[in-house]
């Protein structure tokens, strides 16, 4: 069969595995399979588990559109997961073959649950209001009253009188709610909260005998330190809480890192914010401490280590389910295994517990991992994927290293569709500091000797990095018989602290890069008409865009999503709060933010221009986009610029929003540079 | 008498679209109240007989509004609510029959000159052509609402969004006519705006405005004109484009000059008068088709030394050119009716209406904190002030058997339907003005006598230059005791080109019930005391910041205000005000700053105004917003300097002073002033007109926070024991 081209459509038939959960006493595998739900414009989400003896698997359901978070108890012989059949997502149990039936009825969603270790408790995370009852809170609503809620909800006057009050996970002002721990006995449906006060509590994980819950919490935390969190221990009988760690950021945002006791209960593993002196992201390294408030927190990430940090910020790859574990314990309580990101690819680690610190690289290749499921018998399921494939799951030996692929995905993929691989390249930079790697998408079905248009697809971040991972986005523009130039410039994470220099990706020095390595890109593949090139990219990608269509006459044709245009509106309007620090008086603040704004110099944009926003995006607020097109259009009447707005989408609308409007977003762009270029 | 709650807001009861009878025996008008439990208003239509005994409404119905006689009074069409949508209703005799099925409903409509019809305007969008008269069911529009709401919004326009309606949405108002049998069809096509249809007198041409350019001038109108074709008549007509570089005031509707028709026609004698007999005689001339009525009224922006000022040119519908209405200077220099500082709600009439004959030109306009009611007289060239006086003449229906309805507003009372007997022959400004026999119609608001409101003594103040008097009002709290200090609250109009104009506002009433004195006035910049007093920036300069700390400081000198416990509020370009205030001076003891604009850096593209195209002085985009930066109007450079606590309140839907505004002074006041009380309170979905057309219940939120602030920070609280 002649294989087609990428297109759009294939969205929907996309289906993602997520969420493996392997138990080695029953040889068996929980997962989810996702993916866009045409009817609903939503996602669906199903149960699936695998017998690995027979190879045979069966879905497993309550009758819910959405169900998720499958997690096998240590017999086997139970599972739990989430399901929202009865309107909100609630956890239901199946024993062996039998029916799930119902064990939670909370008035809202719970997620993150957990077994406890003899399988008697469940632990699990529900995001409501401080003051609601525990009566209040384990009964579900009406419909009615959801709809009455929501209604009042959105014409109330919000109350604002400190910092946080937009969060973009709410596409709107914050949720009065937060995040807090129950816990539910598995046989009598008893629920019990355990977390008290007004702030978050995430990441539950057991003691290994069952009486103790290790929470990550911001409850003694200011709240301008949006991202600071400690440990602490909640005694599950008494509902005793105490304070663990106090000297480090636990790291939750922006990448958590699931803190674990070790098996013998007496340690903690976690991972911690490390502040970095070149004032970048915080980066995230390993500590051990004693289960004991006040103990040393210690470092166990070595001097030399082959990885960079204990987390990875892919930027791309088609996936839906977040993982929700970043780090594993060997069962011999020896080694934390973790995921990290180096020059493109993201591979397994293992870092020393106790004893002389060590990590170890122990996979390598153009690939990606995430969703470390627990280690059981040596082994552990994962998640798997490449370039042309999107991630399978694999069952990784810790013993031998060996993989086996546990279960595949869309396989219709490699069948039907002609899927470019992307060539590497990379480039010394001018300044002789660094080195860019990234890659080239030919355009699908070129022809020798042709030359055809190519667009610079630039990340967002600047954090994140691009690797071996499948953007099905690229291989539509490629279908479309565009190249795409995708590579990590300074500012990107995986190529060491001097590379990921957040200076370098806001003072030129990025855009350098990547002008520089569109250049040489232009010149060792001759497929590319460097009169036909195209920029784009979201959020600081969108940044970037602004900045490089103003600066420079290389490309044709923009496309800004999602992006940055005034810093001053970045200040105040997003939902993380800005700073003014270091000047003495506010309008020199101002002066300085708006010489560093890229809408200060939207007058000599003269290409055609378009700008895709979400009216719910909370990081990088609309108005940005409302200013960037009147000053680009106020300049230039007749030049032609174009703005599409999304309505009740988020920051995140392009790759977890309503399908058709990621659909219309994709092809917004794609249209635009087969038009201009 | 008990003080004025909070609640109360929710009684208010609003007039608007008076209209009268041909003969003069009748009028109708709509009622506006909160609905729903402050969730929106229901408006209702209301008709009422005027005997010599007085006036009584006869009938209501419901869901309604913007009632209109038909030329020779035999019936009322009005705009009635159905699934969602306004169409054009009919009322003769007691049973309302539905006329107009628009898919999209009716916007606003005129009568044909000769009762056949009634000529509208109506949103369409451009790929529903073929059903534009197809109706929809309630659930087929929630439906389609739903979708709509998901829809991606394209914009390809520099201007595509305005704070009164929001993201433009694709839709275009067409212009159309329906007859009284049903029968229905479209006037116009071209894919730009048509508004405010209005029909000739001899029923051969329909007057518009049309908005055929785009970029920078896409808001603004010019006036069109097209023949109205007969019942059968197949073809489009063609729009024919009269104005090309007017500047019109499109917020007002075209008027024919009934001039045109009196005087070719050779009017009857003695229609002008009371003499209710010959009425018959001259409706059969009015409706008597004539040679085209060839020429029309517009409010016009016309440049004059101190700036631009409203006034009335007649347009000839041939050639487009235009001359001045008015021979001599108007007592009030212009025409101009932007009067803030009072309760209203509903459609807003013309300003302006001729006497049957075409003699008299009647007109309402802001003088001296007034808005009143003038006539000029074509004949001797002569104007005179016929009501007003420290009153509001809000509203003005056309002048029907030497009689016309308006409503009056005055400082303790809402507006009221009234009718006044104009005076035969007007002669000089030297005659006394009240000179309107008039008599009060509806007692609606007769609930607010069971609340004390406290009265608004009118002062004038010299401003400290000299150059100016400044003319302002201060109300004394409830249950102010003798040789008592009270607090005070400096209340500033927005604008900075409105004025006040002698009429209720719930929001004093209530602050005074709350134990505050108000004090409100208008500084230079104010609208209603000629062009000279707002000449060139002094609403920015420190002119009109001067004249509002005078004023205060005047007030203040009547001994019942006590000086360390003011506070001052405003909202947009009061609310700029209140910030500047805060940031020269540590006068206030607290401040409540609303629907503020603070950063000019930012308000550009994120509002709706104040574009660059065409500008000469543009050089750079960087150079432009850093000049924006330190622009007086950029408050928020000085936030350092704030110590007084402050309420920030803003809409978050507000296209006009965007929301970020609101947001930035809030995150900039929390993070340069830690220690300084700031609050900032959000009103979701809510936009620039929150305090005069929001929901009630926001509006009664957003009043109590203000209110709320200044007790807290004025009014000690009183400790147990004192």
């Amino acid at each position: 069969m002649k294989k087609r081209k990428a297109v759009l459509e294939d969205y929907y038939r996309l289906r993602y595995l997520g969420q493996p959960d392997y138990c080695a006493a029953a040889q068996r595998l929980a997962y989810t399979v996702a993916g866009a739900d045409r009817e609903t414009d939503g996602y669906s989400s199903e149960v699936w588990v695998k017998d690995l003896g027979t190879g045979e698997s069966r879905r497993v359901t309550a009758g819910g559109g959405y169900e998720s978070s499958p997690r096998l108890s240590a017999d086997g012989r139970r599972l739990l997961f989430l399901s929202d059949v009865g309107g909100t997502a609630q956890i239901y149990v199946a024993e062996d073959k039998k029916e799930p039936r119902p064990l939670t009825h909370m008035r809202y969603d719970v997620h993150g649950p957990v077994w406890s270790p003899d399988g008697g408790r469940i632990a699990f995370l529900c995001d409501c209001e401080p003051e609601l009852s525990e009566e209040l809170l384990a009964v579900p609503q009406s419909e009615e009253e959801r709809a009455a809620e929501e209604a009042a909800r959105a014409v109330r006057p919000v109350v604002i009188t400190d910092y946080g009050f937009k969060a973009d996970e709410d596409a709107g002002f914050t949720e009065v709610r937060t995040t807090h721990l129950f816990v539910v006995e598995t046989v009598t449906g008893q629920v019990r909260k355990l977390s008290d006060g007004d702030r978050d509590h995430v990441m539950p994980a057991w003691s290994p005998d069952g009486t103790k819950l290790l929470v990550t919490s911001n409850r003694l935390r200011p709240r301008e330190e949006s991202i600071g969190m400690d440990l602490f221990l909640i005694d599950v009988r008494s509902g005793e809480i105490t304070q663990l760690s106090k000297e480090n950021w636990i790291a939750f945002y922006p990448a958590s890192f699931y803190p674990r006791f070790t098996p013998d209960r007496k340690s903690v593993v976690f991972g911690a914010l490390y502040p970095d002196l070149s004032g970048n992201m915080p980066l995230t390294r390993l500590y051990r401490m004693e289960a004991v408030p006040g103990a040393a927190e210690e470092g166990i990430w070595p001097e030399e280590a082959p990885c960079h940090e204990a987390t990875c910020f892919l930027y791309n790859g088609e996936t839906m389910a977040r993982g929700y574990e970043k780090g594993q314990v060997s069962e011999d309580g020896r080694y934390l295994y973790f995921i990290s990101g180096w020059q493109g690819e993201v591979n397994l680690y293992r870092a020393a517990v106790t004893g002389e610190r060590e990590i170890v690289q122990l996979t390598r290749g153009g690939h990606y991992y995430s969703s470390m499921g627990e280690v059981q018998g040596g082994k552990m399921a994962l998640l798997k994927g490449d370039f042309t494939h999107t991630a399978q799951i694999v069952l990784y030996d810790t013993k031998t290293g060996e993989e086996t692929v546990a279960v595949e995905s869309n396989e219709w993929l490699s069948r039907e569709v002609e899927l470019e691989e992307p060539l590497e390249m990379w480039i010394d930079t001018l300044d002789g500091e660094s080195r860019v790697q990234g890659w080239v998408l030919p355009p699908m079905g070129r022809e020798p000797g042709r030359k055809y248009p190519a667009v610079l697809y630039i990340h967002g971040g600047p954090m994140p990095f691009y690797g071996y991972a499948m953007t099905y986005e690229h291989e539509a523009l490629a279908g479309a018989g565009m190249a795409v130039i995708f590579c990590n410039p300074r500012g990107s994470s995986g190529y060491g602290p001097a590379h990921e220099s957040n200076k370098a990706a806001t003072d030129g020095t990025a855009m350098y890069d990547l002008l520089q390595f569109v250049r040489e890109a232009c010149r060792r593949f001759d497929f590319i008409d460097p009169a036909r090139l195209g920029v784009t990219g979201g959020s600081y990608g969108g940044y970037m865009t602004n900045w490089i269509a103003s600066h420079s006459k290389v490309f044709k044709a923009a496309v800004t999503q999602r992006s940055v245009a005034n810093e001053l509106i970045e200040y105040a309007s997003a939902d993380m709060a800005g700073s003014s620090a270091g000047f003495a008086d506010f309008q020199d603040f101002m002066m300085h933010e708006i010489e560093r704004s890229p809408v200060a110099y939207a007058d000599r944009i003269d290409i055609p221009f378009l700008i895709l926003h979400a009216l719910g995006d909370m990081r990088c607020p609309v108005e940005h986009a409302h200013q960037l097109f009147t000053a680009v259009k106020d300049t230039h009447p007749d030049l032609p610029v174009r703005m599409v707005l999304f309505p009740g989408g988020n920051h995140e609308m392009n790759n977890h929003g309503r399908m058709s409007h990621r659909i219309r977003h994709y092809r917004e762009t794609i249209d635009w540079f087969v038009k201009y270029l | 008498m008990q003080s004025l709650t909070i609640e109360a807001m929710d009684r208010l009861i609003y007039l608007s679209a008076p209209d009268l009878k041909c003969d003069g025996s009748e009028a109708v008008y709509t009622l506006t109240k909160a609905a729903d439990g402050g969730a929106g208003f229901a408006s209702e239509v209301r008709r009422m007989m005027l005997g010599e005994e007085g006036a009584a409404v006869t009938q209501a119905l419901s869901d309604s509004e913007l009632a209109k006689y038909a030329p020779d009074g035999s019936q009322i069409a009005c705009l009635r609510e159905k699934n969602g949508v306004n169409q054009i209703w009919l009322w003769e005799g007691d049973e309302p029959r539905q006329l107009t099925r628009l898919r999209h409903g009716v916007s606003d409509f005129a009568w044909l000159s000769d009762g056949r019809g009634v000529i509208w305007e109506a949103p369409l969008w451009p790929e529903e052509a073929a059903c534009a008269f197809e109706e929809m069911t309630a659930d087929e529009r929630t439906a389609w609402k739903r979708r709509r709401a998901q829809e991606p919004i394209v914009v390809e326009e520099l201007i595509y969004k305005l704070d009164e309606v929001g993201l433009f949405d694709g839709s275009v108002h067409q212009l159309g006519v329906t007859w009284l049998d049903g029968t229905s069809r479209l006037l116009t096509r071209e894919p730009y705006e048509h508004r405010r249809p209005v029909a000739s007198p001899d029923g051969k041409t329909v007057v518009y405005y049309g908005y055929p350019d785009g970029s920078v001038h896409r808001l603004r109108a010019q006036i069109f004109a097209l023949e109205l074709p007969e019942r059968g008549e197949p073809a489009h007509t063609a729009e024919r484009r009269v104005t090309h570089e007017d500047y019109l005031v499109d917020s007002v509707p075209l008027l024919f000059d009934a001039g045109d028709v009196a005087l070719t026609k050779g009017f009857p004698e003695g229609v002008a008068s009371v003499d209710v007999a010959s009425v018959d005689a001259a409706r059969a001339e009015l409706a008597t088709p004539n040679k085209s009525g060839g020429h029309v009224i517009a409010l016009t922006y016309i440049k004059k030394e101190n700036g631009f000022v409203q006034l009335p040119q007649r347009f000839d519908l041939q050639t487009g050119k235009c001359e001045p209405l008015f021979a001599e200077e108007c007592p009030c220099e212009e025409i101009n009716n932007m009067v803030v500082g009072r309760n209203a709600y509903g459609r807003e009439n013309a300003p302006y209406t001729f006497s049957e004959d075409g003699k008299q030109f009647y007109f309402t306009s802001l003088w001296q904190g007034s808005q009143r009611l003038y006539c000029y007289d074509r004949e001797t060239q002569a104007f005179s002030c016929l009501a007003g006086e420290n009153a509001s003449i809000q509203a003005i229906s056309s002048a029907h058997n030497g009689r016309l309805v308006y409503l009056k507003g005055t400082p303790a009372r809402l507006a009221e339907l009234y009718a006044g007997f104009l005076p035969e022959r007007v002669r000089t400004m030297d005659q006394p003005a009240e000179i309107l026999r008039e008599s009060r119609l509806t007692d609606e608001n007769a609930w607010l006598a069971e609340y004390r409101v406290p009265q608004a003594v009118p002062v004038t103040v010299p401003s400290a230059d000299g150059k100016a008097t400044i003319h302002g009002w201060y109300i004394k709290p409830d249950g102010l005791q003798e040789g008592e200090k009270v607090p005070a609250v400096l209340d500033i109009h927005g604008g900075p080109d409105c004025g006040y104009s002698s009429n209720f506002w719930f929001e004093f009433a209530y602050l005074a019930a709350r134990g505050l004195a108000v004090v409100y006035c208008d500084p230079r910049g104010s609208v209603g005391y000629g062009s000279a007093y707002r000449a060139g920036d002094c609403a920015y300069g420190p002119e009109a910041q001067d004249d509002l700390l005078a004023f205060l400081d005047a007030v203040a000198e009547l001994g019942f205000i006590d000086r360390e416990r003011c506070g001052v509020t405003g909202g947009s370009y009061g609310g700029y005000m209140t910030n500047r205030l805060i940031s020269t001076t540590d006068r206030f003891a607290a401040a409540v700053t609303q629907r503020n604009l603070c950063n000019l850096s930012t308000s550009y593209g994120t509002g709706d105004m104040g574009f660059v195209t065409g500008k000469e002085d543009f050089t750079s985009m960087a150079r432009m917003l850093k000049e924006r930066v330190s622009a007086r109007a950029t408050t928020l450079r000085l936030v350092d300097r704030i110590r007084t606590p402050l309420l920030i309140l803003h809409g978050t839907a507000d296209y006009r002073c965007s929301f970020e505004q609101g947001e930035q002074l809030f995150i900039a006041m929390k993070e340069r002033n830690p220690e300084v009380p700031v609050r900032f309170v959000a009103f979701p979905g809510e936009n620039h007109g929150l305090t005069r057309t929001g929901r009630p219940a926001a509006q009664r939120a957003h009043l109590k926070e203000m209110a709320d602030w200044f007790a807290a920070y004025l009014q000690r609280k009183k400790e147990a024991g004192e």
